[in-house]
């Protein structure tokens, strides 16, 4: 269990839409099915998504989305739920059981906060399910000012000690792999990625021990 | 006689009500082997719904996430240890929303997820935020589901249950009633297992010591499966000028002769004049 190889999922939602910026099912169900394959295979899977203020929009019926803070909370508490659906509907396909599990910035400062979310993404994957993530919109503002959950995913990967942060793109067989103690940014197809247990154990990759964990976000930024 | 009189004009002036948040527990919605109940579900997201047509507005407080995980995981009872409990409160919030969604969708009216810690009380930006962020979806018409957000809460027990909750989101959203749905009818005068003479108290205008020692039947037996909570959100709301009302929430149709202004339970009138919304 301990030797299990255990990736972050970086999903911007806008990756998943179709041509009409319409949610695509078909998309969203390709990406269940890549992670809970990785899940069968033996890897812990953690999928940290974007999606709930365009969700919201899209479920209420607005043209685009609304640009003062508060509403944008008040969209992002409809579209949390339109976006835990859609992803629990996908991975029922494949019998794949998923969390919900919302945090704020404070589970890095405050301890009691820091154990209570490691202790229950842990319990998760213990037990096989793959948490969903996302930022709290309606208590906390962060990602709504940053508009970029790379800073949530690595939060993520550094609570659950990842080995790696994979992000995905407007290409469905294509992906962007960061792993930790590397600088680099690396792109992979769905067989690499679906192989990335063995790569990582296998040492094919480069680590380089003078490099600490994941590149901060500016350096993402940069590489990406 | 006077006094019958005048807690029926109490009850009445419910109807004026504008701002509800109801309150309901698991054992309101599932079976005492702690599995849902969906025809329960399906009424009271139907209840919810037309009294959001009637144009007042709905704000929905539900526990149900351990034991929908629990049911999802096939467990057959619910664990002690808080780590499972919040892996599994992880797992059944997300079933839990989505069949609210599924029965509110029946009715055509839409929901958000909103999920609670604590520091809400405590933390003036994260007060904020939840503020604005209920009192949007009012506005639009949306009913907000709430639970506590039992993965990051630093204790399982924040809130101790929903009932301080619903109190602060009352307070929160500006709300004018708080209606906590129980498996009792009510607060009883004393313990109806031992007592002949216990009746519910139709009205309570101010939660003494006396009554407090009522409430949680020190010794007693009765009345602990949660009066001290209620009492306790009784008293927050008091202060806050809102109204709240202990009612069984088998039936949960009970909510329209709530705003019919038909006694069905206890109501704690709120302090008057202090209406701040």
């Amino acid at each position: 269990m301990k030797n299990r190889i255990k990736i972050v999922f970086k999903i911007e939602i806008e990756t998943l839409f179709d041509n009409n910026g319409i949610l695509s099912t078909r998309k969203m169900e390709q990406l269940s099915m890549i992670c809970a394959n990785l899940n069968n295979s033996g890897v812990s899977v953690l999928l940290v998504s974007s999606g709930a203020i365009a969700l919201g929009a899209a479920k209420l019926g607005l043209i685009r989305s609304p640009s003062d803070i508060i509403a944008k909370q008040a969209v992002a508490a409809v579209g949390q739920a339109e976006l835990i659906i859609s992803y629990q509907d996908c991975f029922d396909h494949f019998d794949q059981m998923v969390a919900q599990v919302l945090l704020t910035r404070d589970v890095i400062d405050n301890p009691i906060r820091n154990r209570n979310a490691k202790n229950t993404l842990s319990r998760l994957l213990e037990q096989g399910i793959i948490p969903v993530i996302n930022e709290n919109d309606s208590v906390s503002t962060n990602d709504i000012i940053m508009n970029d959950n790379y800073p949530l995913a690595l939060m993520v990967a550094s609570l659950t000690d990842a080995d790696a942060i994979v992000v995905n793109t407007c290409e469905s067989e294509k992906f962007l792999l960061l792993l930790r103690n590397n600088s680099g940014i690396r792109e992979a197809g769905i067989d690499e990625l679906l192989d990335i247990s063995d790569n990582i154990t296998g040492g094919r990759y480069d680590m380089d021990q003078n490099i600490e964990g994941f590149p901060e976000f500016n350096q993402y930024a940069g590489l990406n | 006689m006077a006094n019958e009189i005048s807690s029926m004009e109490n009850w009445k002036k419910l109807t004026d009500c504008k701002t509800i948040v109801i309150k309901v527990g698991s054992s309101t919605l599932s079976y005492p082997n702690g599995r849902l109940n969906y025809q329960k579900l399906v009424r009271l997201a139907g209840t919810l719904a037309g009294i959001q047509k009637t144009g007042r507005n709905v704000i929905l407080v539900s526990s149900g996430a351990i034991a929908v995980g629990a049911g999802r995981m096939g467990l057959a009872s619910r664990p002690s240890d808080l780590a499972a409990k919040q892996a599994l409160a992880a797992i059944g919030q997300s079933e839990l929303i989505r069949i609210y969604r599924r029965f509110f969708e029946i009715r055509n009216q839409c929901i958000a997820q909103v999920l609670l810690t604590k520091d809400i009380v405590v933390n003036t930006e994260r007060r904020e935020n939840a503020r604005n962020t209920l009192r949007e979806l009012i506005k639009m018409n949306i009913i907000p589901v709430i639970n506590e957000n039992d993965t990051v809460a630093t204790d399982e027990i924040e809130f101790g249950d929903n009932d301080t909750l619903s109190a602060y989101v009352a307070e929160l959203a500006g709300a004018d009633l708080l209606i906590l749905m129980s498996d009792i009818d009510g607060l009883y005068s004393a313990d109806p297992k031992h007592n002949p003479q216990a009746h519910i108290i139709p009205v309570v205008h101010e939660i003494t010591a006396e009554l407090e020692k009522v409430a949680t039947g020190a010794g007693s037996g009765f009345g602990t499966g949660g009066m001290t909570t209620k009492i306790a959100a009784s008293r927050i709301c008091y202060n806050a000028g809102i109204n709240v009302v202990i009612t069984n929430g088998s039936n949960p149709e009970i909510l329209w002769k709530i705003i019919a202004g038909k006694e069905a339970g206890t109501l704690f009138t709120c302090k008057s004049g202090s209406n701040v919304h």
